[in-house]
C-alpha cells in the first residue's frame, strides 16, 4: 500500500536531525498555556509573589558588594558596583534558570510524558518563555536603578552606547546556548543519572568561569599553566554575551569584538544541533529507562 | 470498510532488572555492533516469552512479540488480557508514549489517546483552567476549548466546584471532569485504558452511552481497554485477546470473552 494514504506512521526509529516546526505550530496554545501554568504556580500561596523576583537579585548584588567589591577588593572596571553586579547577576540568571529547567525535562516531566503524546520540546520551550518574565522584572530593576545613577551621579562612569542595541540577539544567544547544553544533560540523564549529580554543581562553578563578579580587563597579563588566562577564558561562549552587555549598557571595559560573539553564535549553532540529535535519538524511548 | 489502523510485526522488548554498570556494558556492546561493525543489535536475537510467574532466563523480555492487526473504520474494539499480557504497552506504542522496538504501525486520522485520566491536571489550579490545561495537552486549541467548554461542564456534573482548585476534589469528581474533555476531543480514533474504572455508576452508564454515541453515530474508531468484562461485551463489536505478550485471538467480541474467561 502506498505511505501517502496514512496520516501517520510509526517507527523504531526517526530521523536523528528534523524538528517538526509545523506540529509546534499546531501545539502554540498548550506551549501558552503550560507558560502560564509555569507562572501561576510560582505565585500560588505567597504573599509577596513577584517581589520575591527584585529580593533576590538585590541580596545577591549586596553579597557581591560586601565579598568581590568590598573583601576582595576586585575592580568594576569604573563602573558603580551595583550596576556592575545587577547586570551580571540579572543575564547569568536567565541563562542559568533556562539551563537547569531544559536539563530537567525528561526526568521532571516523565509523568506526563508517560501517558501522551504532545512535542516534548513543547517543555522546554515554555520554560524559556516563562523565565522570560523574571528576566524582564530583573531587568526593569537594573533600569530603575541606572536612571537613579544618571539623575543623582552623572558621572558614575557608566554610559550607554549603540551596543546596547544588541540586546535582543544576546537574549537568544543565552537562551539558545541554554536550549542546546540542556536538551543534551536532559537526554543523557534519562538512564544514566550520574551526570545529574555533577549538573548542579558544574552551573554554580560555570558562573565563576564567566565575567560576571569581575570584569575580563582583569584577565589580561595572567596566565594559567602558561596559557594567557584572557584565552582560556574566552573558550567560554557565555564570556562575549556578558561582555557585550555590560559594554553596551554601561560602557564598561572594551567592546569583546566581531569574532568572539560570532564564535559564541557559531557555538550555540553546533550545540543546538548536537542537542537536538541527542533529543530525537532519546525522546522516543525514554519512558523506558527514565 | 477501510483499514484505519495496522500493525505490523510490532515488538517491544524491555530489559529487566536495574539500570547499572552492566546496563553499561551492553549499551557500549550494541553501539560496537550495529554502529561500528554495523551488525545486527545483538540483543534483538535474544529475550524471552512474556510470562510474569516464570523466573526469568534472560535479561531482556518481549513485551510485545510480532503483533499483526488491522482495525477498521468505525470498529469499536475491546483488548482483553490478564494483568502484564502486553495491553497497555500496546496502546501506548500506539499513543507514541514509547516506541516500537520492531515492526510499525500505520494510522489515519488524528488519534486521542486517554491512559490516565487526568493527564497535566494540576491541583492548584481550579477545575475550569485544568479544562484548558487537560484539553490542550490532548491536542486541542483553546478555540476547541472555548467552543465546548459549557458542554463539558455540564457532561461533568461538576458545576459547582468549576472554579474550586482541583486539590479540593474526590477521586470520582477528577475522573468525571477528565473524562468530561476526553469525551468532547473529537478524534477520529480513540485509544481507552482503564479509564472507566472509578466514577459511580450513573457515571459509567454515561461514559459508556457516550462511547457508543461517539463511535455508533460520529462513526469513530475507538480501541478499549478493561477488565470489566460486562463493559467490554456491552460497548465492543470486536476483540483481540493478548497473552503474554501475544496475540493469540481477535474476532467477534463474545468469542474472545469466553475464551478469556474459560482460562
Amino acid at each position: 500500500m502506498a505511505d501517502q494514504k496514512w496520516d501517520l506512521i510509526i517507527r523504531p526509529k526517526d530521523k536523528l536531525l528534523s524538528v517538526d516546526f509545523a506540529e509546534l505550530w499546531r501545539y502554540r496554545d498548550l506551549w501558552s498555556l503550560f507558560v502560564k501554568r509555569n507562572i501561576i504556580i510560582q505565585y500560588k500561596q505567597t504573599v509577596l509573589g513577584p517581589v520575591w523576583y527584585i529580593v533576590q537579585p538585590v541580596l545577591t548584588v549586596l553579597m557581591y558588594m560586601l565579598v568581590f567589591g568590598g573583601i576582595a577588593g576586585i575592580a568594576t572596571d569604573g563602573v558603580p558596583q551595583p550596576l556592575f553586579y545587577l547586570a551580571g547577576t540579572c543575564m547569568w540568571q536567565y541563562f542559568s534558570d533556562c539551563l537547569t529547567r531544559t536539563s530537567d525535562t525528561f526526568t521532571g516531566n516523565a509523568g506526563i510524558f508517560g501517558k501522551v503524546y504532545f512535542p516534548r520540546l513543547i517543555m522546554p520551550l515554555s520554560a524559556m518563555t516563562s523565565n522570560l518574565l523574571r528576566f524582564g522584572i530583573q531587568l526593569g530593576l537594573f533600569f530603575v536603578v541606572y536612571a537613579g545613577y544618571a539623575l543623582l551621579a552623572p558621572d558614575c562612569g557608566a554610559h550607554l552606547n549603540w551596543y546596547a542595541l544588541l540586546f535582543p540577539v544576546l537574549v537568544v544567544m543565552l537562551a539558545g546556548l541554554a536550549l542546546g547544553f540542556g536538551t543534551i544533560v536532559s537526554s543523557l540523564t534519562t538512564k544514566y543519572r550520574d551526570l545529574h549529580v555533577l549538573f548542579t554543581f558544574i552551573v554554580s562553578l560555570w558562573m565563576y568561569a564567566t565575567p560576571i563578579v569581575y570584569p575580563l580587563s582583569l584577565t589580561e597579563g595572567r596566565y594559567l599553566f602558561g596559557v594567557p588566562l584572557r584565552t582560556v577564558m574566552s573558550l567560554n561562549p557565555v564570556t562575549p554575551v556578558m561582555e557585550t552587555f555590560k559594554y553596551g549598557f554601561l560602557g564598561a571595559g572594551e567592546f569583546i569584538g566581531w569574532g568572539a560573539l560570532c564564535y559564541s553564535l557559531g557555538f550555540m549553532a553546533v550545540i543546538l544541533v548536537l542537542g537536538i540529535m541527542v533529543f530525537n535519538k532519546v525522546q522516543k524511548n525514554f519512558m523506558d529507562t527514565v | 470498510m477501510a483499514a484505519v489502523i495496522e500493525f505490523e510485526n510490532v515488538s517491544k522488548q524491555y530489559r529487566l532488572g536495574l539500570v547499572s554498570t552492566r546496563t553499561l556494558t551492553h549499551d557500549l556492546n550494541r553501539w560496537w555492533q550495529t554502529s561500528v561493525l554495523h551488525r545486527e543489535d545483538p540483543y534483538l536475537r535474544i529475550g524471552s516469552v512474556n510470562d510474569r510467574t516464570k523466573a526469568a532466563d534472560s535479561e531482556y523480555v518481549w513485551a510485545l512479540k510480532d503483533i499483526n492487526l488491522s482495525i477498521e473504520e468505525g470498529d469499536i474494539v475491546g483488548i482483553v488480557g490478564s494483568n502484564g499480557s502486553g495491553k497497555t504497552t500496546l496502546l501506548k506504542i500506539l499513543s507514541r508514549v514509547t516506541g516500537p522496538t520492531t515492526g510499525e504501525i500505520r494510522m489515519r486520522g488524528r488519534i486521542g489517546s486517554l491512559l490516565e485520566v487526568g493527564t497535566g491536571f494540576h491541583p492548584e489550579m481550579t477545575g475550569r483552567e485544568n479544562i484548558f490545561m487537560n484539553g490542550a495537552i490532548l491536542g486541542m486549541t483553546k478555540a476547541d476549548i472555548n467552543r465546548k467548554l459549557d458542554e463539558i461542564i455540564d457532561f461533568s456534573g461538576c458545576t459547582r466546584y468549576i472554579d474550586t482548585p482541583v486539590k479540593r476534589y474526590s477521586r470520582g469528581m477528577l475522573v468525571r471532569l477528565a473524562f468530561s474533555v476526553a469525551a468532547f476531543l473529537d478524534p477520529e480514533i480513540l485509544v481507552l485504558d482503564e479509564v472507566l474504572a472509578v466514577g459511580d455508576k450513573e457515571f459509567q452508564a454515561q461514559a459508556v452511552a457516550k462511547i457508543r454515541d461517539v463511535s455508533l453515530e460520529q462513526g469513530r474508531t475507538v480501541l478499549f481497554v478493561s477488565h470489566n468484562m460486562d463493559n467490554v461485551r456491552s460497548l465492543c463489536k470486536k476483540g483481540i485477546l493478548l497473552e503474554m505478550g501475544q496475540l493469540t485471538a481477535q474476532g467477534d467480541i463474545n468469542d474472545i470473552v469466553d475464551r478469556y474467561m474459560a482460562k
